[in-house]
């Protein structure tokens, strides 16, 4: 590794030393992954929808590099620049998720709002910015105010949340909630308190399955072991028909039958092209970057980064987690993407932004006395 | 004040006790997990759960960003742990045998989809290999030569929207989906480039509109949207062998031949029909008109794609008189011979009820079934009550949703506040709308010997028991069936008298609401139901006119007597022998005659031989 001196003291220099190249790397693998998977599994269901067959990669591949640039680019950033970005990031995204309440409906949600001619999910965006937003909130009044802070926090999570939820998305909120309860134990929020927090949650999931006829749905196809989930059906028929070494690249024919099989159930083309292998691989990449990068911030001696820093990693792993359990059929599904290799533009840039963050919270920055 | 480990709850005692004994040392668990022997991953992990808020060695409270770093190690921790939990689940997943998986059978890049046969394996719904023709336009060097080639292949192509699309920036444009290999050869041959074809399995329905509102149909994408369909969509994607219906090809033909006849011949918006099998609930035929054709489901033209037989909600007249006349005599409150005035009508409140040819004296039970007297329905109904009418009806499940086998179905809509004039005109036929199916099932229960059996569009083969439900006696069945066998040899029902089979049945006409809820004297629902052999009756067939215009086929009159009753007399006639019904013996020799008379009338009706 030789591309920078170890003298040299410009920007990119100072953060090839400084930065998590271990992380940085298995990021990038699984953005090739990403990639590969796009190639197999879009052209089918493009040609299902009657588009060109390489419709979802001319419009998903340019936004590779973009990723990859973008987050580098925040990588390199200061931790002072990055709280700033959070915090207008998230009024930014705030805003527009407010817009999005009025827009058209995409598969029985209103997510989606068209900025420059770019439709994009400000939701996605919006939630790094609001880990790491909390992250601040939870430093800045945590000496001798913590019923402030709680309640502050509590307030910005409601507003969130809330605005998630009457999208409505509901996976997407269970995510937040997770988040922002796991950045409140870390800074020694009692468990009671918690344990309230998700008695309050699983009474909002009550409600919401008797308001949000998808939510509703999807349980029930979850629980009845009938009715409308043909979609994990078919996903768990495609990991038996791949085995262990997988049918091979574009050998696969479950994505001809999967409506999703390039978003949410990309998981399940991996398993039947490439095999359990492969998948086992994926699985390992994330577990690395979690154990790699959260090793690095449990070294931290500043409160805020490990507070964000660990909300972000834990965006990232719940997320991969909870779209994998649901397509293999553990928990009902979601509508969560796998971060980094599902189709989806609004996700990608959003999963890079917050990787970009992360990185720049878990670089060594020996000028400052953070480090042990 | 010191707390003794005494005055702890038992359970925390327990575990007290266990952490300070020698065992727990020696097992391990103690301060091993902290100590130098251990591994350092085990030292971290105990670091991370050994104690809570103070640390370990010096019992100090934890800075805070100490107790961060343990309480992420156990977030940390649990995510893994979920990860592996992943990995397990897929390993279990992707080793086991795919075998037991039902594997859609896929041809190409399209799924296929089971036929769909009736009851004797004549295919309804099938697929064929079909070609998409479509168009890069990136790659059309003439759009105008273009679209000239294809109109003189497609005449009815739309050119100019066709242009525009070519216009587009779009690279890729469908010209025309589902069209033959052979006209898909014939283009080929015209080599225009950016013209290329997609071979796919595409839904042909071979009868075109005839079991439309049967079968339905479904999209490019295998997806059921309505009818049978829909209904049985994931078992149709799922299963290879076909989907069996009751439903008889040729009486299907006839019920629909006949009724798009009298519907033309009537100048009527619309016209619904049904035959069913009363010993076992299957549908043999089941028309409503206007149909659609589920090849070409673009054309939506009025309201063809509405099933007046199981969605539409009609109130469906005098046949309601059979239930009157079936709670009455079955509850023991009258007999066909127990007499009731007439002669006034009846008047309740703001509300009168007349008879359409008023009578001067008191009837017979059978006399206010065979000449359909609405004064006297009312009496009889006054004499059980609402309480009784009531559970009558909502026994012969007339007062919930009927579970059938296609999505399209209306619900039985009722008063909520059943009041004495409800009681009276829901007697004979008007306040409750039903979907015409579910009056039929309940009919049927009428004449079988009383009992209830839900009705089916799938095959029932012999060996499958029936499910019923007995709702009325048999002798009370019985007395119906003679009370409307005496409708068509001396009453209404006339004109659906033939010869070879006995009929019984009972007319209904019925006056359509507005939407200010007015009645509407001229806009009539006219049907008639009818079954045969009377004596033993096997099957049933509803016949209904919507808003029909009197005229010359029907001696100028709108009402079921002229324009349901010889409607159902036509169909009865013709389905007979196909069903190898046995004719009646005294006027087995007669079947031919009424046979030929019909081809001669060619479908008018006042002078079918009789007797």
């Amino acid at each position: 590794m030789t591309i920078f001196a170890r003298t040299d003291t410009s920007i990119m220099g100072r953060w090839w030393w400084t930065v998590d190249r271990w992380s940085l790397a298995l990021l990038l693998g699984l953005i090739l992954f990403g990639a590969v998977l796009l190639l197999a599994a879009s052209p089918a269901v493009a040609v299902r929808l009657g588009l060109l067959p390489w419709h979802f990669v001319w419009r998903q591949g340019p936004l590779l590099p973009v990723a990859v640039v973008g987050m580098i680019g925040i990588s390199v950033l200061p931790i002072k620049r990055i709280k700033l970005m959070a915090l207008v990031g998230f009024a930014v995204f705030m805003g527009l998720v407010l817009l999005t309440l009025g827009s058209e409906e995409i598969k029985g949600a209103q997510r989606w709002v068209t900025v420059m001619g770019v439709s994009l999910q400000p939701s996605e965006f919006a939630k790094p910015c609001f880990v790491v937003v909390t992250a601040m909130i939870l430093v800045a009044w945590q000496a001798h105010h913590r019923r402030r802070r709680l309640a502050i926090s509590s307030l910005l999570y409601g507003l969130f949340a809330g605005l998630v939820m009457a999208q409505p998305d509901f996976g997407q909120s269970v995510l937040i909630s997770a988040i922002w309860l796991m950045q409140l134990a870390l800074v020694g929020v009692p468990l009671v308190l918690i344990l309230g927090g998700v008695a309050f949650a699983l009474i909002s999931a009550g409600i919401a399955y008797e308001l949000m006829p998808h939510v509703q749905a999807r349980l029930d196809g979850f629980f009845a072991r009938s009715g409308n989930h043909y979609q994990v059906e078919r996903g768990l028929e495609a990991f038996a028909n791949g085995g262990l070494f997988g049918k091979g690249p574009g050998e696969g024919t479950i994505k001809m039958v999967i409506p999703d099989a390039h978003a949410d159930f990309v998981f399940a083309v991996a398993g039947e092209e490439f095999g359990l292998i492969a998948c086992l691989v994926l699985i390992g990449l994330y577990v690395v970057i979690l154990a790699r990068s959260g090793a690095r911030l449990r070294k931290s001696k500043d409160l805020f980064v490990v507070l964000a820093g660990g909300g972000l990693l834990v965006e990232l792993s719940l997320q991969a987690l909870v779209n994998m359990a649901s397509v293999l059929h553990l928990i009902p599904t979601k509508g969560m993407t796998l971060p980094f290799v599902s189709y989806g533009g609004s996700s990608l840039l959003a999963m890079a932004m917050a990787m970009g963050m992360m990185l720049s919270l878990t670089r060594r920055n020996f000028g400052e006395r953070r480090w042990a | 004040m010191s707390l003794s480990t005494r005055d702890l709850p038992a359970h925390v005692q327990f575990w007290h006790k266990l952490r300070q004994s020698a065992a727990w040392d020696r097992l391990g668990f103690g301060a091993w997990l902290r100590s130098e022997r251990a591994p350092s991953w085990v030292q971290s992990w105990g670091q991370i759960w050994g104690s809570r808020r103070h640390d370990a060695a010096s019992q100090l409270p934890l800075s805070p960003v100490a107790l961060a770093h343990r309480k992420f190690g156990q977030a940390m921790i649990m995510l893994t742990i979920g990860f592996a939990i992943i990995g397990l689940r897929l390993m279990g997943v992707s080793l086991s045998s795919p075998a037991r998986q039902h594997t859609p059978v896929v041809v190409g890049a399209q799924v296929k989809r089971a036929d769909i046969t009736d009851r004797n394996g004549v295919i309804l719904a099938t697929n064929l290999p079909m070609e998409d023709a479509a168009i890069d336009p990136r790659k059309v060097t003439d759009p105008v030569q273009m679209v000239n080639h294809l109109a003189t292949i497609w005449p009815d192509l739309d050119m100019v929207a066709l242009l525009q699309r070519l216009a587009s920036s779009r690279n890729f444009v469908y010209v025309k989906r589902g069209i033959s290999p052979r006209e898909a050869q014939n283009l080929a041959q015209l080599n225009l480039p950016g013209l290329f074809f997609l071979r796919e399995e595409h839904r042909i329905y071979p009868h075109a509109a005839e079991f439309a509102h049967i079968l339905g149909y479904s999209d490019v994408d295998n997806n059921g949207l309505a009818g049978i369909e829909r209904r049985y969509n994931s078992q149709l994607q799922q299963q290879t062998e076909p989907l069996h219906l009751s439903v008889d090809a040729s009486i299907q033909h006839v019920l629909r031949s006949e009724l798009l006849q009298t519907k033309q011949q009537l100048n009527a918006i619309g016209a619904a029909g049904l035959v069913l099998d009363v010993r076992t609930g299957e549908v043999l035929a089941l028309v409503s008109l206007p149909d659609y054709n589920p090849n070409d489901t673009n054309r939506h033209e009025g309201d063809n794609y509405f099933n007046r037989v199981s969605l539409g909600r009609y109130e469906m007249g005098s046949i309601f008189k059979i239930f009157t006349a079936a709670m009455a005599l079955d509850n023991g409150l009258v007999t066909v011979n127990s007499m009731f005035d007439v002669s006034q009508a009846l008047v309740s409140g703001p509300y009168v009820i007349h008879d359409d040819h008023p009578v001067n004296r008191a009837m017979s039970v059978a006399e206010i079934i065979t000449y359909s007297s609405n004064i006297g329905a009312a009496r009889i109904a006054l004499a059980a009550g609402v309480e009784r009418q009531k559970e009558f009806l909502a026994g012969l499940g007339l007062l919930s949703p009927m579970e059938f086998d296609l999505p399209e179905m209306g619900k039985p809509e009722y008063p909520k506040n059943w009041r004495m004039i409800n009681l009276m005109t829901i007697a004979y036929g008007h306040g409750l709308a039903l979907p015409p199916v579910q009056m039929v099932a309940a009919l049927a229960a009428m004449v079988n010997g009383g009992i209830l059996i839900q009705p089916t569009l799938l095959y029932r083969p012999d060996s499958e028991p029936i499910a019923g439900r007995r709702v009325i006696k048999s002798s009370t069945s019985a007395t119906l069936r003679q009370l409307m066998r005496q409708v068509v040899t001396n009453g209404t029902g006339r004109f659906s008298d033939i010869a070879g089979y006995d009929i019984g049945g009972k007319t209904g006409t019925a006056e359509k609401i507005d939407s200010h809820h007015v009645y509407q004297k001229h806009r009539l629902i006219a049907s008639f139901v009818g079954a045969f052999p009377i004596e033993a009756p096997r099957y049933m067939v509803f016949a209904m006119i919507d808003e029909p215009k009197g005229n010359e086929f029907s001696q100028g009159q709108r009402s079921a007597a002229y324009v349901a009753a010889p409607l159902v007399g036509r169909v009865i006639a013709r389905i007979g022998p196909i069903l190898a019904v046995p004719a009646s013996p005294a006027r087995a020799q007669n079947v031919r005659l009424s046979a030929q008379a019909i081809a001669q009338n060619g479908g008018k009706n006042a002078k079918l031989p009789t007797e």
